[in-house]
């Protein structure tokens, strides 16, 4: 009672939260207000004059957007001076605005055409000549601006400013002559430019791309997933003549918060291309010829039994991409283990990094968690570059009073933003990170409770940061001290606190200590297991964290594999010991690969003049190629596969935040492709087995059967809106945060030294 | 016997009576006959001789022309949105300096109807902000090949107006001062 | 009537602007008085006391406004308004030209009030020759003295005052949009609520928002006490003095400090000297272009802040332009309406639009091609930008001389509907600036 109010908002009462303005008022009673710079995620600023409502005792009309709630108001959104007042805001708006809605982009999905519909008078009095610019300008390569159009709602300029925090586009001009424009000499170039397309409610800013390649009613819309990172932003995908003609936002406030990058928005082109695989292909003598199915699994099939059975299992190789869907790496991995009888499975051609010791290997908190943090470390992360759409959480943050510690040698994006901002000297990471661990132990601001209840080996810990002394780390990373304790006791005292790093960090040395450093740092200020505490390892690849959780990798316990009667049958078969993706080129490059089964990858373009590897690929007796654009690596194949893009198939994808979302068909694969775990599943049968799934579903059953991290997850359980591992079976809640449970189990500080914490 | 003489004599004059019916009917048909001989034949020799149509027929789609040549249509696919048979497809592109269609930023440079499906409504040409799309009237579409009835723009589109020189082909460069809707 | 001038005592001062002169007159005294003998609330006490009321044109009592800034909020402003940007308004740009010590005087007094340690005064880009160098060279001046800085007058009291020259736009007057300016954004008008300077005003702090006349009172009060300036003007709701400024078709045009409550009369043919020759008087702008017109029948009309709403109107910033029998009202409209398209920030469409709009309207009206439709068009369009729709009052403002214009001058603009010209002798208007079409 004490936080709600009760208003009536056209004779229907509801209770809503102080503080609420009334436009989301009214949504909550069902009414509808009509506005137009009003947007949920940007500050009201009352420009449009859209949203009048009439309040009793109040003189005259006054806007919904800027009103807040009081007890006992009482609204009318259809008093005589409101309709009036708006059909004079519409009049005043279509004066100067073209009538050009048949070449609109923007016509059928115009928020100016449905609140004439609904508000507007029946006539304009304007006789005067209107407004004249020339015809859309570019503002970036992809965005093109119609001065004509605009109706100067500010959401596009606000947007950047608020959300995107890069303030790249600007009002020019005063009255009648305002415009849009970006800053003198400089193009629209935000990495989010994207978002303001669908943020103006009318046609003057347009994608490039979209440009009349289609009418709303021309498109069929499927919901989906934005595969280009680690994010999993989820997307709409619009498409007409077999073709993805847009991508649009599929607001999941707990993944995007509606938004999504300029990446994600434009980067669908791939799935558009001419060149896309259509069709199976042998290889006859020198070149390749189009081949049906049957006969390309045949060869394929044979061509790994007669590696197996001349040169052993070890002689073969997978590699896989982390782009995959779990359903096609989980197949991938029990193709590689349990049918070919190999380790040889990686998912990445570079060495594996050093993680955190903590178990599971990923994310303990949740993004939307981030909002809650009252101070976050951002050690050597670039979200700006590799999770876009995160980066705008953590501003968010930010402006939610986050303090943000930016520990990283680069400006990077966040650094503006930070309340904190440390520049280590290269290689030094590690020890800024340690000497944040000694201050704490030093100041006191450890918390004993935390620590003396859930965790282990603080004594060895003592002793091992106790040479970290403040003037040491200075002197060796050039960070001043009093700015390391400033960290120090932030990350401390102004909890919960989390820490947010590149995962990758481990792979280079000094990374790899501050990893475990930062793992200590969690621990000492009991900053895990709840909302807004967290450790953070970024993974970059859309599934990355679905190759973690599928054991895409050798040397890490796979997912036990369900004998052929239903039951689990254990690690039975599964060969010990294997390559990695690095020791796989390594092996490649010496002649020691026989056979290699390409899912998605190309060594040769990651490393296009590495002679040795082209040798290597070349002298195999077997190389079949499954993807779906043609490679390098494809002229020397034995075999190749055409698979099927993101939205032309059914699968999951596991994101940064162990968050299992699903993808959905929109198209039908170009040709003759399929979704990569028909493939493999078909090859698997054309090498003998059992498999037998008729869908991307039963795939799914199995993974939420034999793996214990995505137990009780179903298609429909997932659904649009994704769920986080692990589920809690019985009461079907997620886990926003891993470790919460005291338990047992005690989490142990980082005991050992860097190099021996190599899981791979 | 008698009976029989009496019904025999009612035959005969039933007879008479026929035969004078008969010649009635087949004087009066004659003169109907000969009534129209006089007049002008009303048989329409289809198809040497064509029946005129009611001007608000509806019969095969045509694309318009301004009278300076440029296409009317600005490939909107309103016409393609309207159709309840879902006959129209449209594709449009954009109108270059160089490359001029239509006036405006936008044109069709696919524009496509399915005759079979077509139910001539006139949903289109009601719908057309520019008038672009008429139905006129011809109805000759019989064809031998189903795919002959994708009526294409080139089909669709009327020819270039011939008076006056001054027409400039389609496409054409545009003209100084632009267009501007 | 005897009448001595309170805050334009010092206009014709040879040199009034330098620190000696003006400290020779008396200056700076009632600064020592305030800061040493009272406390900040008897300051605020002693204004509201005083009955001063906001110079700006709201009229808002001066010693309220300071007691809404809460009190103990640890950071706190003084904004004194020196954007006098209103046509026909040209008082506190004599003020500020020759006496920019009082002002300073003034600001000192009013942020010791609120507890301010920061105060800007916030200039018309204008107004930079000479009047922004003179203020700049009074308050290294006041630096100088220790009547600024820190410890002033060693009484512990610490105040940076900054000189801000706006860029000139008339809507920086409006206080939101003019704080929108310091702060280095566009100027904008706020939205009110929840933006309401004196509980979130510059950066976001509590802000108390004055007009230079304003300010000016303040030390006078200080020296003379409320009880003094209560029996000045026309007590009790309109105290004081006014510095009116006579323009337009008049004999004496210029500025004329009159007690509040002073009949439109006497200011016109008293101190303004009457009509010109053989003209006779046919309307005014009561406080600049921004407040509905004043004809003959309200000559008796007392000038203050109660009297002028009673008949429809406004004191605002008292720019007084005059029109005689000469004067063609549609065109002079069409002027004043051009000054609005022009100035109108963009940002809420009523303003945005309409503004531009009624400019059309008049043109074409004033160029012979009115149509009978067009009259109820204005003041239709007129009510759609006022009544309080837009987020500042420039929506009213644009709309009141067309209005007022109308009600009184109805037969005028039919005349230039049916004849396609003036009614009087009056130059036809130049050609219209309004072609923004560009490549």
């Amino acid at each position: 009672m004490d936080n709600l109010a009760t208003v009536t908002i056209d004779g229907r009462v509801v209770k809503v939260p102080r503080g609420m303005n009334l436009v989301e008022a009214a949504r909550l009673a069902g009414v509808e207000i009509p506005v137009f710079c009003y947007h949920s995620k940007l500050k009201p600023v009352g420009a449009c004059r859209m949203c009048y409502v009439a309040i009793e005792k109040v003189p005259g009309v006054v806007t919904a957007c800027t009103t807040t709630v009081t007890d006992g108001m009482v609204v009318n959104t259809k008093d005589p001076r409101v309709v009036k007042a708006q059909q004079g805001v519409l009049e005043f708006l279509l004066a100067n605005h073209p009538l050009d809605c048949p070449v609109c982009d923007r016509g059928g999905e115009c928020p100016l055409q449905n609140n004439t519909f609904g508000y507007g008078g029946p006539v304009s009095r304007y006789v005067e000549p209107k407004r004249h610019f020339a015809k859309p300008i570019p503002l970036s390569r992809r965005i093109l601006l119609d001065r004509e159009r605009c109706i100067l709602c500010y959401r596009c300029v606000r947007f950047q400013k608020e959300i995107a925090g890069d303030e790249t586009l600007t009002v020019i001009n005063r009255g009648a002559r305002v415009e849009i424009a970006t800053l003198p000499g400089r193009e629209f170039d935000s990495p989010f430019s994207g978002n303001t397309i669908e943020l103006c409610p009318v046609g003057a800013l347009t994608s490039a791309l979209y440009r009349f390649k289609a009418r709303p009613w021309d498109i069929r819309s499927s919901p989906s997933l934005c595969d280009q990172c680690s994010v999993g932003c989820n997307v709409r995908v619009d498409t007409r003549n077999r073709q993805i003609v847009r991508l649009l936002s599929r607001e999941n406030a707990a993944v995007d918060d509606g938004w999504l990058c300029d990446r994600g928005r434009f980067g669908y082109e791939f799935a558009n291309h001419p060149d896309r695989l259509t069709q199976p292909q042998v290889r006859e003598g020198t070149r390749l010829r189009a081949a049906e199915w049957e006969e390309a699994l045949y060869q394929a099939a044979q061509g790994l039994r007669q590696v197996v059975s001349q040169r052993g299992p070890g002689t073969v190789g997978v590699l896989v991409s982390p782009r995959l869907a779990n359903e096609d790496l989980y197949l991938a991995q029990r193709l590689a283990r349990a049918v070919i009888g190999t380790s040889n499975l990686d998912y990445r051609l570079t060495p594996h990094p050093t993680v955190s010791p903590l178990r599971p290997d990923a994310a303990s908190g949740s993004i939307v968690g981030l909002e809650k943090a009252r101070t976050i470390l951002i050690l050597g992360a670039d979200p700006l570059n590799h999770q876009p759409v995160l980066d705008l959480r953590l501003k968010k943050a930010a402006s939610l009073g986050a303090r943000l510690i930016v520990v990283d040698e680069k400006q990077t994006d966040l650094a503006a933003f930070a309340r904190l901002w440390l520049r280590p000297r290269s290689g030094s990471l590690d020890t800024l990170a340690r000497g944040l661990v000694h201050l704490i132990l030093a100041n006191g601001q450890v918390n004993q409770e935390f620590v003396d209840r859930r965790t282990e080996g603080i004594d060895a810990l003592r002793a091992r940061v106790a040479d970290d002394t403040p003037e040491r780390v200075a002197a060796s990373t050039g960070v001043p001290a009093p700015l390391l304790e400033q960290a120090a006791t932030l990350l401390a005292t102004n909890g919960p606190a989390s820490i947010v790093y590149d995962r990758d960090l481990g792979a280079s040395d000094d990374g790899a200590a501050a990893v475990l450093a930062a793992t200590d740092l969690a621990l000492l200020t009991g900053n895990i297991g709840r909302d807004g505490a967290g450790l953070y390892p970024l993974v970059r690849a859309a599934n990355e964290q679905g190759a973690l959780d599928l054991g895409l990798m050798p040397r890490r316990p796979s997912p036990p594999t369900p004998s052929p009667t239903g039951g689990e049958g254990g690690h039975a078969g599964c060969p010990a010991g294997g390559m990695t993706g690095a020791e796989m080129l390594d092996a490649l490059r010496a002649g020691q690969l026989k056979a290699l089964y390409l899912l998605g990858v190309d060594p040769l373009r990651e490393l296009p003049d590495d002679r040795a590897l082209r040798d290597g690929l070349t002298g195999l007796t077997t190389l079949i190629v499954q993807d779906i654009l043609p490679g390098p690596a494809q002229e020397l194949a034995t075999v190749v596969l055409p698979g099927a893009a993101f939205h032309e198939r059914e699968g999951t994808l596991t994101n940064l935040e162990r968050r299992v979302q699903r993808l959905w068909p929109a198209l039908k694969p170009p040709g003759k492709a399929r979704p990569d775990w028909q493939i493999i599943h078909d090859l698997a049968r054309a090498l003998g087995t059992s498999f037998d799934y008729a869908q991307a579903s039963d795939v799914f059953a199995e993974i939420a059967s034999v793996v214990p991290t995505y137990r009780g997850l179903t298609y429909g359980k997932v659904g649009l809106k994704g769920v986080q591992w692990p589920l809690d079976v019985a009461s079907g809640q997620e886990a926003g945060s891993l470790y919460e449970d005291p338990g047992d189990t005690r989490l142990a500080f980082t005991p050992v030294a860097p190099s021996t914490a190599r899981i791979v | 016997m008698g009976e029989v003489g009496c019904s025999a004599r009612v035959q005969r004059e039933a007879m008479a009576h026929d035969v004078a019916k008969d010649i009635a009917a087949l004087v009066k048909g004659l003169a109907t006959t000969f009534k129209h001989l006089g007049r002008p034949a009303t048989t329409v020799q289809y198809p040497e001789e064509k029946r005129p149509v009611s001007p608000r027929y509806r019969g095969r789609h045509m694309l318009m022309r301004y009278e300076d040549g440029l296409e009317r249509c600005i490939g909107c696919s309103l016409c393609a949105g309207a159709c309840p048979s879902r006959a129209i497809y449209v594709e449009a592109a954009e109108n270059t300096d160089g490359e001029r269609h239509s006036p405006g930023e936008r044109y069709a440079r696919r524009y496509e109807i399915n005759l079979i499906r077509c139910i001539f409504c006139g949903m289109c040409e009601e719908v057309c902000p520019t008038q672009a799309i008429v139905l006129g009237h011809d109805y000759e579409l019989a064809d031998y090949d189903r795919a002959d009835f994708i009526y294409t723009k080139e089909r669709l589109l009327v020819p270039q107006p011939t008076k006056g020189p001054t027409s400039p082909p389609t496409p054409s460069p545009t003209r100084g001062g632009g267009w501007v809707r | 009537m005897p009448f001595e001038p309170i805050i334009t005592g010092n206009v014709g001062v040879p040199n009034a602007w330098e620190i000696d002169v003006y400290e020779s007159r008396g200056g700076y005294r009632a600064l020592a008085k305030a800061l040493r003998e009272h406390q900040p609330e008897e300051l605020v006490d002693l204004v509201s006391k005083s009955g001063l009321r906001g110079r700006g044109g709201a009229g808002f009592p001066a010693g309220r406004k300071w007691s809404l800034i809460p009190k103990g909020a640890p950071e706190v402003y003084m904004v004194c308004n020196a954007d006098e940007s209103e046509p026909g308004s040209f008082s506190n740009h004599e003020l500020l030209d020759w006496d920019p010590h009082s002002l300073i005087e003034g600001v000192i007094i009013g942020s010791y009030a609120i507890r301010a340690r920061v105060a800007f005064i916030y200039m018309r880009g204008e107004f930079w020759k000479p009047t922004g160098q003179r203020m700049e060279a009074a308050i290294a001046q006041a630096y100088a003295r220790g009547y600024l800085g820190r410890d002033i007058l060693g009484t512990g009291y610490n105040l940076d005052l900054h000189l801000f020259i706006g860029a000139g736009a008339y809507v920086c007057g409006e206080e939101t949009a003019l704080l929108e300016s310091i702060e280095g954004n566009r100027p904008m008008p706020r939205p009110r609520p929840p933006y309401f300077p004196p509980s979130i005003g510059l950066y976001g702090k509590p802000t108390a928002v004055n007009n230079v006349e304003t300010l000016a009172n303040v030390p006078h009060i200080v020296l003379n006490g409320a009880e003094w300036y209560t029996r000045l003007g026309n007590p009790p709701r309109n105290p004081g003095t006014k510095v009116f400024s006579l323009s337009g078709l008049i004999k004496r045009p210029g500025n004329y400090e009159a007690p509040l409550g002073i009949t439109l009369r006497e200011l016109l043919f008293g101190y303004g000297g009457g009509m010109l020759d053989g003209r006779t008087f046919k309307a005014v702008t009561p406080g600049g272009t921004s407040t509905p017109l004043l004809t003959a029948e309200h000559l008796d009309v007392r000038m203050d802040y109660d009297s002028l709403p009673a008949v429809g109107t406004y004191l605002g910033s008292t720019g007084l332009i005059v029109m005689d029998d000469t004067v063609c009202i549609p065109c002079a409209v069409y002027h004043m309406s051009k000054f609005y398209q022009h100035e109108s920030c963009g940002k809420c469409t009523p303003c945005r639009e309409g503004t531009s709009w009624i400019n059309a309207i008049l043109y074409r009206i004033t160029h012979g091609q009115g149509r009978e439709e067009d009259m109820p068009l204005l003041l239709d369009l007129s009510d759609n930008m006022g009544g309080r729709k837009t987020v500042c009052a420039l929506g009213d403002f644009a709309g009141f001389p067309v209005t007022s214009s109308i009600k009184y001058f109805r037969q005028e603009y039919e005349y230039h509907i049916r004849y396609g010209r003036c009614p009087t002798s009056c130059q036809p208007a130049e050609e219209r600036q309004w072609t923004i079409s560009q490549p």
